[in-house]
């Protein structure tokens, strides 16, 4: 019967709520960056 | 008896029901995130923009969730009907996670998804969002112990065999739950659902652009769907990898069939691209492939994380090779029949109060117990799964998942630079790529279930054994029902979302 590696299965299902963590923390600086660019954008027409 | 018209339309109704509820599943995976993604930034924000943006997805996202509830139901139910007799061998296993999916998840999902969907004006934003993310949490947990019941299936641990009922029963349900192919399938395939959900939004959200319409909304959510792309693809090459070296250790037919590897040895290439010889089979001495492109070394060190690891090929695996200590099929064959024909003379034995002749049996069956599924296998060459099927889906998979890789990369990238609506190739190629990853996400089971053939139970029970006895008419009778069924339900899904997509982001 195979051995289970127990730490290594936490670890590998540790990785699906930190990979969620990591994808919603670039989409708030992305968002961030991308709404500037849209203000400046739209303040630049105005202008 | 094996009757083959039977064992041939079970596995078709079950692909059939499997592959349609492949098309609903993913989506509800990936996009269950990506609307608590936007909920949470409205949430932070405060900016309606964001409440509207998210009410547009949640919209999408409710309708596939509905249709892809009713193909998941039927599935279940098809484990009784259409496959008693595998229920009855492992039900005591296979059940297990079953009914946490249903009491855990089940629950949780549908519960929060009636405030995430009627209680906009009901409940506070906070306990929304907390709802919202429930809601993708629960689907993805409902996925996390239907793949812990799919990776027992291909590498069955934590069991034993009970002689006197003739079933397998679970003894370790953290062996079930922590086996490295539950955990590496698990990732990989909610993994492929966040790539789907992620080209759904850039897909329609590219169309959005192409027409000039919601171009705010499109671009803001153009750059949730492709980040969130970006990164999932990036964590699906470590899934893939850990699953593809899962396979390489416990499913050896299966990795040889995914890379047309006839003759095994030492420090194998990968095959990048390739087409196989029609013309060749097994045991015959003709060329595997009409041409190929090898990648050298790949496949031991991915499969093995050695250069110079031994592959198996599936001569190999069929003849044997003592020098790497492959025992013949055959011989396995053999031996299951032993353990088939002991385990006969110990109930035997059992029933006529012979203790002597049952404790004998029984030793004999022990010590044939591993190749008992052998023993139903009519031919040596039955252990190799459909080659040329499963080298395709495999690589069509691969292939397609560096594409929407690269597409997310160049997406996202003009996208940040503010010049994505002049990339009009690149917005027509993301509207394409949603079908594609539909067809990746189907490709990725067919590899998974057709490279585990014959087994249902990988090396433990043959598809054979595990069907219900049902009239073939029968079968082919509901087959056909369920396939008018479930494209009607398709179409339906289509329809309906197509009249929202057009109705645009305003509407909602």
């Amino acid at each position: 019967m195979e051995e289970i590696n127990y730490i290594n299965a936490l670890l590998w299902y540790a990785s699906w709520p930190i990979v969620i963590f990591i994808c919603y923390k670039f989409i708030m600086l992305n968002i961030k960056h991308l709404e500037e660019n849209l203000e400046s954008k739209d303040k630049n027409n105005i202008a | 008896m094996e009757n083959i018209a039977l064992i041939d339309w079970s596995r078709a109704q079950f692909a059939l029901t499997a592959i349609y509820h492949w098309f609903f599943v993913p989506l509800t995976l990936g996009l269950s995130f990506i609307v608590a993604i936007m909920e949470s930034i409205y949430v932070k924000t405060g900016n309606v923009v964001w409440k509207e943006i998210t009410k547009f997805w949640m919209t999408l996202f409710a309708i596939n969730f509905a249709i892809g509830l009713a193909t998941g139901i039927i599935m279940e139910f098809e484990f009784g009907t259409n496959w008693s007799n595998y229920s009855w061998i492992v039900g005591d296993i296979f059940g297990a996670p079953l009914a946490i999916e249903g009491i855990m998840a089940f629950f949780m999902e549908s519960t929060f998804f009636a405030v995430m969907f009627f209680g906009w004006d009901k409940v506070s934003k906070e306990m929304h969002l907390f709802s919202t993310w429930l809601v993708a949490i629960g689907s993805n947990l409902s996925a996390l112990w239907i793949l812990v019941a799919n990776g027992w299936m291909q590498n069955p641990i934590g069991m034993v065999f009970n002689p006197d009922t003739a079933r397998f029963e679970m003894n370790s349900f953290f062996d079930v739950l922590f086996n490295p192919n539950a955990y590496s399938k698990f990732l990989h395939t909610i993994g492929s659902g966040y790539v789907m959900g992620s080209l759904f939004v850039v897909g329609i959200s590219a169309w959005y652009l192409l027409k000039n319409k919601d171009v705010v909304k499109a671009k803001k959510s153009i750059v949730v769907g492709a980040t969130f792309g970006l990164i999932t693809s990036i964590f699906l090459i470590f899934t893939g990898d850990e699953s593809a070296h899962e396979v390489a250790l416990n499913q050896p037919s299966k990795l040889a069939a995914m890379e047309g590897l006839y003759d095994g040895h030492r420090d194998v290439g990968i095959v990048a691209i390739g087409m196989l010889n029609p013309e060749k089979q097994i045991g015959d001495k003709k060329e595997p492939f009409v041409f190929e492109i090898t990648v050298p070394h790949a496949l031991s060190l991915l499969g093995f994380h050695d250069t110079d690891a031994y592959v198996p090929g599936i001569n190999q695996l069929i003849y044997g090779d003592p020098k790497e200590g492959i025992e013949p099929a055959s011989d396995k064959i053999e031996k299951g029949k032993i353990a088939i024909s002991a385990l006969k003379e110990y109930k035997e034995a059992k029933k006529a109060d012979d203790n002597a002749t049952a404790q004998k049996s029984l030793v004999e069956f022990r010590a044939n117990e591993k190749y008992f599924g052998y023993g139903y296998l009519k031919d040596a060459k039955d252990i190799i799964p459909p080659v040329a099927l499963t080298f395709y889906s495999f690589h069509l998979m691969v292939g397609l998942g560096t594409w929407f890789l690269a597409l997310f990369f160049f997406v996202l990238y003009f996208a940040m630079v503010g010049k994505l609506d002049k990339q009009k190739l690149i917005l027509r190629l993301a509207v394409l790529s949603i079908p594609l990853g539909y067809l990746a996400g189907e490709m990725g089971w067919i590899v998974a279930e057709v490279g585990r053939q014959p087994w249902a139970i990988f090396e433990m029970l043959p598809v054979g054994m595990a069907t219900s006895q049902l009239s073939v008419i029968a079968v082919q009778t509901t087959f056909w029902l369920f396939a008018v069924t479930f494209t009607a339900l398709l179409i339906a899904e289509i329809k309906i979302m197509i009249t929202q997509i057009k109705n645009g982001m305003e509407e909602h």
